[in-house]
C-alpha cells in the first residue's frame, strides 16, 4: 500500500515537472520531426517509388524513435539527478527496485507520447497506409519501447550520474539494443507490407523477450548506480 | 635505477617468448598447416581467428564475473580483474575484428558480412569500448569501478540475445567443429593447437602484466590521497 | 595482393596490435612509478 502511494506520488511529482518545463518531451518530439525531414532528403524519399520507400520508412521511424528516447531519457534522468542533489530525494526510503520500475514506466510514458505524434507525421509525410495494421503497430512499438526504456534508464542513469547527456548514452545504449532495433524494423516492415503480425515471428517474440529481460536486470542493477 | 633493471629482467624474456611464440604461429600457419582444399590459403587466417575469438569471449565473461564479484564484494581486486578483462577482451575482439574481414574478403567476396559471430563482435566491441570511455569519464575509482561493472554485466548478458537476433536476422558462417563442420586434417589440428597455445599464453602475460599495472594505478590514487589529506593537515 | 600476402598481413596486424598494447602498459607503468616515486619523496620531506 506505502509502496503503490510512493509511486504514484514521484509519478504526479514528475508529470507536473515535465508539464511545467517539457524538460525531456520537447526537444524529443522536435529531434524526432528533424529526424524524418532530414530522412526526407538523404534518402531522396520523393524519388522512389511506393514500393521502395516502403523497404526504407521502418528503419527512418526506428532511428527517429529510438534517437529521440535517448534525448528523452538522458534529459529527464539528468533533471533527477540534480533535484536529487537538491532535495535528496534518494535519502527517501523508497526501494531502489521500485524506483526502477518507475522511472522505466515513465520512459515508456514518454516513448508513447512521442509516438502519438510521430506516427501519424510518418503517415502524412511517406505517404504510409497503415490500413487495419495499427493495433498491431502500436504492439511493436510498445514492446520495443518497453526494452529501449529498461536500456535507456539503467544506462541513462550511468550516463547522469557521469554528468553527461545523450551522446555518451547513444553509445552505451544502442549496440545492446541491436535486438530491439531488428526487432522493430522487421516487424514494422512486415506490417507495413500489409501482413499480419503473426507472420513478423519471431520478431514480436524478441521485442518482447529483450524487454522482460532488460527490465529484469535493470531492476536488478540499478542500486549499485544510485548508490554514491 | 633498481626498477628499470627490474623492468628489464622481466622485460627481456618475456620478448623473447613473445617473438618466439609469434614465429611458432606464423610458421605454423603459413608454412607447417597444408592448404585447406576447397578454402585455399585463407583458411590459414583460422589459426589465429578462432583462438583470438576464443580468448576475446573468455575475457568478456571474466569481466562480467568481475562485474558481479565487484558489486557483492566491493573488493579492489575484484575491479583490477575487471579493469583488466575489459581491455583485454576489447584487444582479442580487435584482432577478431580485423582478421575476419580478411577471410571474408577471399571466401565470400566482401569485406563485411551481417554474419552472427562477426557482428556479435563487432557489438561486443562497441559495449566493452563504452566500459572502457565510462571509467575514464568517471570522477572518483569507486564510481568507475561500479558504473564499468554495471556495463560490463549487460554486456555480457546481452551477447546471447545479440548471437541468437543476428543468426535469426541473417546468418552463414563457416562451422568447423561439432555440428555440420568437416573436422580438421592431422596437421591442421597441429597448427590450430600451437595458434591456441601461443593466443592463450599471451594472454595469460598480458592479463599480468596488465593486473599490475591495475595495482601500481590503485598505489597512485592511494597515495595521491594520503598526499591530499596532509596537506589539508598543514 | 595474393590471398598468402592477405594472410601474412593478418599476422602481422595481430602481432603488431598486442606488441602496441604491451609497449602501452609499458609506458604508463614506468609513468606511474616515476609519480609513485615523487610522491613518496614529497611525502618522506614531510616528515
Amino acid at each position: 500500500m506505502r509502496a503503490w502511494r510512493q509511486v504514484v506520488a514521484i509519478l504526479v511529482a514528475d508529470a507536473r515537472r515535465e508539464a511545467r518545463t517539457g524538460e525531456a518531451l520537447m526537444p524529443m518530439l522536435v529531434f524526432a520531426l528533424v529526424v524524418l525531414v532530414v530522412s526526407g532528403f538523404a534518402f531522396d524519399l520523393p524519388a522512389l517509388l511506393a514500393d521502395q520507400r516502403r523497404r526504407l520508412v521502418p528503419g527512418i521511424l526506428w532511428i527517429a524513435i529510438a534517437f529521440a528516447m535517448l534525448v528523452g531519457q538522458a534529459r529527464h534522468l539528468l533533471a533527477d539527478r540534480d533535484e536529487d542533489r537538491a532535495s535528496g530525494l534518494l535519502c527517501a526510503p523508497i526501494d531502489r527496485t521500485l524506483l526502477f520500475g518507475v522511472k522505466w514506466l515513465e520512459g515508456i510514458l514518454l516513448g508513447i507520447a512521442l509516438q502519438v505524434v510521430l506516427i501519424p507525421l510518418a503517415v502524412v509525410f511517406f505517404d504510409l497506409d497503415l490500413g487495419g495494421a495499427w493495433l498491431g503497430l502500436a504492439a511493436i512499438l510498445l514492446a520495443c519501447t518497453a526494452a529501449l526504456s529498461a536500456l535507456g534508464t539503467l544506462l541513462g542513469s550511468v550516463v547522469a550520474r557521469l554528468g553527461r547527456g545523450e551522446a555518451l548514452l547513444a553509445i552505451l545504449v544502442l549496440p545492446a539494443a541491436a535486438p530491439v532495433l531488428i526487432a522493430g524494423v522487421k516487424t514494422t516492415a512486415v506490417l507495413l507490407a500489409g501482413e499480419p503480425l503473426a507472420s513478423a515471428a519471431p520478431w514480436p517474440a524478441v521485442a518482447l523477450g529483450t524487454a522482460v529481460i532488460y527490465a529484469a536486470v535493470g531492476a536488478l542493477l540499478f542500486e549499485s548506480v544510485l548508490m554514491e | 635505477m633498481n626498477e628499470s633493471s627490474s623492468w628489464w629482467k622481466t622485460g627481456a624474456p618475456l620478448g623473447v617468448a613473445f617473438a618466439a611464440g609469434g614465429a611458432a604461429l606464423v610458421w605454423a600457419a603459413m608454412w607447417y598447416a597444408p592448404t585447406e582444399r576447397t578454402m585455399g590459403d585463407v583458411q590459414r587466417i583460422f589459426y589465429m581467428h578462432v583462438p583470438a575469438a576464443m580468448n576475446g569471449a573468455l575475457a568478456f565473461l571474466v569481466a562480467a564475473v568481475a562485474g558481479i564479484g565487484y558489486l557483492v564484494r566491493r573488493s579492489e581486486r575484484w575491479d583490477r580483474v575487471g579493469r583488466t578483462a575489459v581491455e583485454l577482451g576489447t584487444l582479442w575482439a580487435t584482432i577478431v575484428l580485423v582478421t575476419g574481414p580478411i577471410w571474408a574478403r577471399s571466401a565470400w567476396g566482401a569485406w563485411w558480412t551481417w554474419e552472427p559471430r562477426l557482428t556479435t563482435t563487432l557489438i561486443a566491441w562497441l559495449i566493452f569500448l563504452g566500459a572502457i570511455l565510462v571509467r575514464r569519464i568517471a570522477g572518483d575509482p569507486e564510481q568507475a569501478a561500479r558504473l564499468a561493472s554495471v556495463i560490463a554485466i549487460i554486456g555480457a548478458l546481452d551477447l546471447p540475445i545479440v548471437y541468437k537476433s543476428v543468426d535469426w536476422w541473417r546468418g552463414n558462417h563457416p562451422i568447423v567443429f561439432g555440428k555440420g563442420g568437416g573436422g580438421l586434417a592431422p596437421e591442421m589440428r597441429t597448427a590450430f593447437l600451437v595458434g591456441a597455445l601461443a593466443v592463450t599464453l599471451t594472454h595469460v602475460v598480458l592479463f599480468r602484466l596488465r593486473y599490475r599495472l591495475a595495482q601500481a594505478e590503485d598505489r597512485i590514487v592511494a597515495a595521491e590521497r594520503l598526499a591530499d589529506e596532509r596537506e589539508g593537515l598543514r | 595482393m595474393s590471398t598468402l600476402g592477405w594472410m601474412f598481413w593478418g599476422y602481422l596486424a595481430g602481432i603488431v596490435l598486442v606488441a602496441g598494447y604491451v609497449a602501452w602498459i609499458g609506458a604508463r607503468l614506468s609513468a606511474l612509478e616515476r609519480r609513485q616515486r615523487r610522491i613518496d619523496s614529497e611525502l618522506g620531506a614531510d616528515r
